[in-house]
């Protein structure tokens, strides 16, 4: 008895280690795919699923700001595909060597829509002349127009890497272009009922959604977590008077003085997370539906 | 027998100085065509090797050869440069995946050539030491440079200025050493590898400087209004990139727009090959493509027609040392009459005396082809200088 009880044992143990093993080694056969942002990790692991390992590196804060060491920098080299959002989000890239073959810019397609925005003084220096840093609005995805373009942008690259699963990738494709055109048609019912209605944003990161969804944005440099200067109210008085803004947008709930305060100045304040990192809880789409949601009952409610 | 090889021993030793000539002038005779041979044989497998191990290269038309020569030998001649964006609309034809190449500077002598990480794995460069380059203003070192400069992981390297009176013109940069490749046997271990855009800050494409927008220095600020900064010449731009000013450095203009030496092309089939060729002879990409095979077989061809030349000189040079040499034995026979005539008085046959020449003679081109075979077996290890020097 002792002795088949030691046999079940060694057995039920070997098989769990061979199992370990083999996970181990599929996973190793997987193809990598490196990315920049949640939502090309979201658009990437929903088409490619179990046959993809999709990097996103563990960072805090905003992945556009992202400075990545020496070790990091080595696993998006080592990757089979990588995935940049492109309009000039990812400007890390910039200063790190990276194979060019193996990026895939998402938003280059449409690059014709990408928004111009200048990023400080123009400055001149030696022989080069004048020049100002010009850059581009980045968080493209709120746009779920342009997010669908960026997801084919990954469907296509992804069937490059996995040439016989073309029936799958499909599959998955189809189910994320549909979530995406849902988002896209909610999105588009806001806009309709805010039409004429002046918004503040609390950072200009939403260059997309107003102008896919045809809202009037005034962006300021708010931090949720920041207790605004009186500078800074006394400009936003101004502006709420003067647009009659009945609507603040933040990227996360503000701290409760800032709530209150903005409460008594008649403005409602719905939040609407970009969620270019991992959310704490739910995944793109649910983030994306509670921000819809969000603004949605705030319509209703004004 | 063993009498004779002794008393033809003990003369060559005696006359030291006339066998060491004539082993010296039959030795270099018997290995200069088989050495020269060795070398173009072995020069013309290494650079074949090389340019088959090349599918195809895309440049500006021009030079073929040129742009072969510095695409896989980093020559850096001076050749017309293609844009960034042919490297993007490359790649986005998905025949196949390009790498791009740029060498124009040096750094103590040697070529810095910008490239991405593909470069190691197409080229199967490994390291020795370290890692790639992670950062632009790391470089990763060939096996040669670092024994030659000595420098190794943690060490940094200047490139050099294009030229010395231009004062406003391209500045040096600091590269630290961030790897070391294993020796190859090729120009690979001659460069200082790069990503292509810290090649473009050393071209001044690129640059960092302190924050301009909350400097008030009249001495660095000389003009500012509410949209445009003007700094002057005591502007210090960093030469120099690590942790503390990456974030200053930028690059200025259309990145689209930089420029490019060439570009290796690695088509994913035989296939793609051909149809991507045909959409440079159809007017598509207004770029060259080029075959390194065909061209350097080509170049090899006209450099060594010489080699007949060469092999016609050597066989007449040998004959004339062989009738020097035959002469040589004559005069020598007529100079020791005396001494073969006392040989016939103490009893030596003619069979005795023929055998003891003959010995000196086997002794001397033995030692000759000694000599020859020692210099045949070093011109192996000279076979990359040769292709360099001679040949590119």
């Amino acid at each position: 008895m002792t002795k088949s009880l030691a046999v079940f044992i060694f057995m039920l143990l070997f098989s769990c280690t061979s199992k370990k093993e083999n996970t181990a080694e599929s996973d190793a056969k997987k193809p990598v795919i490196a990315v920049v942002n949640y939502p090309l990790f979201y658009f990437a692991k929903t088409i490619g699923g179990d046959m993809v390992k999709v990097h996103f590196p563990t960072i805090d804060g905003d992945p556009a700001y992202w400075k990545p060491n020496a070790k990091q920098v080595n696993d998006f080299q080592n990757a089979d595909l990588i995935l940049a959002n492109g309009a000039g989000y990812e400007k890390w890239m910039e200063k790190v060597s990276l194979p060019s073959s193996k990026i895939v810019n998402t938003s280059i397609g449409f690059k014709d829509r990408w928004i111009e925005v200048n990023e400080g003084l123009a400055h001149s220096h030696g022989s080069e002349g004048k020049h100002v840093h010009q850059g581009t609005a980045f968080t493209t995805w709120l746009d779920f127009n342009m997010a669908a373009a960026q997801a084919t942008s990954n469907y296509k690259a992804i069937s490059g890497l996995l040439p016989g699963h073309s029936e799958e990738l499909n599959k998955n494709f189809e189910h994320l272009q549909k979530d995406l055109g849902d988002l896209n048609k909610k999105m588009k019912e806001i806009g309709k009922n805010l039409e004429g209605q002046h918004l503040i944003a609390s950072h200009p990161v939403y260059q997309y959604l107003e102008k896919g969804y045809g809202l009037k944005l005034t962006s300021v440099h708010w931090e949720p977590n920041e207790l605004p200067t009186d500078d800074m109210w006394k400009d936003l008085e101004k502006t709420i008077a003067e647009d009659k803004v009945g609507i603040m947008i933040w990227e996360d709930e503000p701290l409760g003085e800032i709530r209150s305060k903005l409460e008594k100045l008649n403005v409602l304040i719905s939040v609407f997370d970009p969620c270019a990192n991992k959310p704490e809880s739910g995944d793109f789409i649910e983030v994306m539906n509670a921000n819809i949601e969000r603004l949605a009952k705030l319509i209703n409610l004004q | 027998m063993r009498q004779s090889f002794y008393l033809a021993y003990k003369y060559i030793t005696f006359h030291k100085i006339r066998s060491i000539v004539l082993i010296f002038s039959i030795g270099i005779i018997i290995y200069l065509p088989n050495g020269l041979k060795k070398l173009i044989n072995e020069s013309e497998a290494q650079m074949l090797a090389r340019a088959k191990a090349t599918p195809l290269i895309i440049g500006a038309k021009g030079s073929s050869t040129d742009l072969v020569i510095n695409t896989l030998y980093f020559q850096q001649e001076k050749t017309e440069g293609i844009s960034m964006k042919t490297l993007n609309d490359v790649n986005a034809s998905e025949f196949g995946y390009a790498i791009p190449v740029l060498s124009m500077f040096t750094a103590r002598g040697f070529p810095i050539v910008g490239t991405d990480p593909d470069y190691f794995d197409f080229r199967n460069l490994s390291l020795a030491s370290g890692r790639l380059m992670s950062f632009v203003g790391e470089c990763v070192v060939g096996s040669a440079v670092a024994d030659k400069l000595n420098i190794g992981v943690g060490d940094s390297l200047v490139s050099s200025p294009e030229n010395f009176f231009d004062l406003a013109g391209v500045y040096p940069l600091k590269m630290n050493v961030a790897g070391v490749l294993d020796p190859t046997d090729s120009p690979d271990d001659q460069a200082i590898f790069v990503d292509i855009k810290t090649n473009w800050v050393i071209m001044g494409l690129g640059h960092g400087h302190e924050d301009l927008t909350n400097n008030y220095d009249p001495s660095i600020v000389l003009q500012r209004d509410s949209s445009t900064v003007k700094a002057g010449a005591k502007l210090y731009i960093y030469n120099t990139i690590n942790g503390e000013n990456m974030d200053s450095f930028h690059f200025h203009g259309d990145m689209n727009s930089y420029p490019l030496s060439s570009l290796i092309f690695i088509p994913k089939d035989h296939k793609s090959a051909t149809i991507f060729r045909g959409r440079f002879e159809s007017g598509e990409f207004t770029q060259q493509i080029i075959v390194p095979e065909y061209v350097v077989n080509n170049l090899l061809q006209s450099i060594f027609r010489i080699k007949q030349i060469f092999n016609t000189v050597f066989v007449l040079v040998g004959l004339a040392t062989m009738l020097i040499l035959a002469l040589i034995v004559t005069l020598s026979i007529r100079l020791r009459k005396d001494e073969i005539y006392t040989m016939f008085t103490i009893g030596s046959s003619r069979l005795k005396v023929f055998e003891i020449i003959s010995f000196e003679l086997i002794i001397l081109i033995g030692s000759s082809s000694i000599f020859a075979v020692l210099l045949y077996l070093l011109t192996g290890f000279f076979v990359e200088d040769f292709i360099q020097n001679f040949i590119i």
